[in-house]
């Protein structure tokens, strides 16, 4: 009986220490055991791309709260672009900084970093990254040296239930190697590409039960990345960029990915159940809607109310020397506005881009520049002939029923037949020499009419991923005082 | 950058959006723009948001009377 009790001992003790060494991962496969014999779950609620939609924060608020009552060990994820497209936080005086109190109200644990991260700046982005009390993670930039930003490439969390979750960050890369912004705004960062990146962080799995990236490349390139790696190597992609409504399952490659389309009409609730021996088995998500109907949280929509109300888009940012009378004397500003703003030799505005005909002498607020401006157009630039430009503005003249394009950099004189249609368009300098037609300039103008124009040239273009309006906000900042355009004669029309 | 509207091949510049794509899409085939947006998916199935941020390959489908058949995510 004795012999029989120690040998049942001795047989336990080895079993124990067998399991506790290969716990220790002496494999570079193997997953990290769980420290219980139960299964566990993990819960995610993921939304992407909020862009400053901080209207619908007070009901993301209430369901965070229910679902933490049920779902103690949830975690709350941003899959990036958190920032741009909200005027009463882009212009905030700390540029972006509302959305990101909201963040922090809301105790979101971990956000990715998308490409309109980078439009507070590198000085804005990094307070932006000090600020926030959760991380951001993006594994394939390197900030600026000496810089103080707040960025991890991935982070290892281990929930009350021990499970041990990583969470890796990538960012989409351009042909250009930046993400998509405006390249002064990642000066000093560098990028590496993000399909490559992604191989060196599957070793994660040896500390992690857990492993999930949280991608701002766009779902069509999740997929590709998920097909890329090998099977099962990673359990979830939360993804975001292109403002994909994922509704149901997506599994390639045995990864779950998912996108909640956009500005919190929808976030994702994720389940995953993890074995005791550390194997992910079960993956579900169910995508809600959240929207600004229903219950909300008040202190949330207290917050929300006094960001609203902040003065700031109706403060003077410059001060206009005469009135303005006419669309045309508008459509001049706003065209010197995107020449500068583009740092282009030549801007054109559409007539159909100019709201308002008249501006009176005084303060010019932001508000004053959104009505100017209401469509949220961006800036695209191009490198065109003269004779491609001539062809612009002749197309331009018939498709915008028969009103010339408002010119910055250049004058223009159109010759309209009987028909009514223009002709010829000739093109001068300031100084009223003509314009050198086989010359390449580079021409400014918004991305409407970079796709609707149909006309004949080399150059498809490049987006500058500066909205119209913001640029002309930060010419008049500039410029403080605007000399009178009641004078300004750039476009000419002659019957024939 | 090079992307595809209901399987033709487009040339748009680099940063635009969906919307964008859709305005190409008709201007090539010179048809008029809907007063009402259509609908977009994209290849597996999913609805895209018009604002939906594009990138070099991508493949958008617009809906139309006759629905043609998507391909799927696995099962």
């Amino acid at each position: 009986m004795k012999k029989t009790i120690r040998l049942t001992v001795l047989t336990r003790l080895i079993i124990i220490s067998f399991s506790m060494f290969m716990g220790t991962g002496c494999s570079s496969t193997r997953r990290l055991a769980a420290d219980s014999h139960t299964d566990k779950t993990v819960e995610i609620l993921a939304v992407n791309d909020m862009h400053a939609y901080i209207d619908n924060f007070p009901r993301l608020a209430f369901m965070v709260d229910s679902l933490r009552a049920l779902y103690p060990n949830l975690l709350l994820i941003s899959g990036g672009d958190n920032q741009t497209g909200n005027p009463i936080n882009d212009q905030y005086p700390e540029k972006g900084m509302p959305i990101i109190e909201l963040m922090n109200a809301l105790k979101f644990d971990l956000s990715a970093i998308g490409n309109h991260e980078f439009d507070s700046k590198p000085d804005g982005f990094a307070r932006i990254t000090n600020r926030a009390k959760f991380n951001f993670l993006c594994a394939n930039l390197t900030p600026p040296a000496n810089s103080d930003f707040r960025i991890s490439p991935y982070k290892i969390i281990t929930l009350p239930n021990g499970v041990k979750i990583a969470l890796v960050g990538l960012l989409h890369i351009n042909a250009r190697g930046i993400p998509d912004t405006h390249p002064d705004n990642v000066t000093g960062f560098s990028f590496t590409d993000p399909f490559e990146t992604a191989t060196h962080y599957l070793s994660l799995r040896d500390s992690s039960q857990v492993l999930v990236f949280l991608n701002h490349i766009g779902f069509e390139n999740d997929v590709l990345l998920a097909n890329q790696l090998p099977h099962n190597a990673i359990d979830l992609i939360i993804g975001a960029h292109s403002h994909t409504r994922v509704e149901k399952e997506q599994m390639h490659n045995g990864i779950l990915i998912t996108q909640a389309e956009r500005r919190l009409k929808y976030a994702t609730l994720i389940k995953l159940k993890v074995k005791p021996d550390g194997k992910v088995v079960e993956r579900e998500m169910k995508l809600l809607t959240v929207g600004n109907k229903g219950s909300e949280r008040s202190d949330i929509r207290t917050m929300v109310n006094e960001f609203n109300d902040n003065p700031v888009l109706k403060a003077s940012i410059a001060v206009a020397d005469d009135d303005f009378t006419s669309a045309e004397q508008v459509g001049y500003l706003m065209a010197d506005a995107l020449r500068a703003g583009a740092k282009a030799e030549i801007a054109f505005v559409n007539p159909g881009g100019v709201r308002v005909e008249h501006l009176p002498k005084g303060n010019i607020s932001p508000l004053n520049v959104y009505s100017m401006d209401p469509f949220g157009n961006d800036i695209t630039l191009f490198n065109l002939t003269g004779v491609e430009i001539r062809r612009m503005l002749i197309f331009a003249y018939k498709f915008d029923e028969f009103l010339p394009l408002y010119p910055s950099g250049i004058k223009s004189r159109y010759l309209i037949n009987s028909d009514g249609n223009a002709e010829d368009v000739q093109l001068f300098n300031y100084d009223n020499t003509p314009l050198d037609m086989k010359r390449k300039y580079t021409v400014a103008i918004n991305n409407y009419m970079a796709t609707v124009y149909d006309f004949e040239h080399q150059d498809s273009g490049t987006g500058l991923f500066r909205p119209t309006a913001e640029s002309m906000i930060e010419y008049l900042r500039n410029q403080k005082q605007i000399a009178s355009y009641r004078n300004e004669k750039r476009v000419e029309i002659i019957k024939q | 950058m090079k992307i595809k509207v209901n399987n033709t091949q487009l040339e748009i510049f680099d940063g635009a959006t969906v919307l964008d794509a859709l305005r190409v899409y008709h201007k090539h085939r010179k048809r008029k723009f809907p007063k009402v947006l259509p609908t977009i998916y994209d290849v597996y199935g999913n609805k895209v948001a018009p604002d939906g941020e594009l990138t070099e390959g991508n493949a958008l489908f617009i809906k139309r009377k006759n629905k043609s058949r998507l391909p799927a995510s696995e099962p």
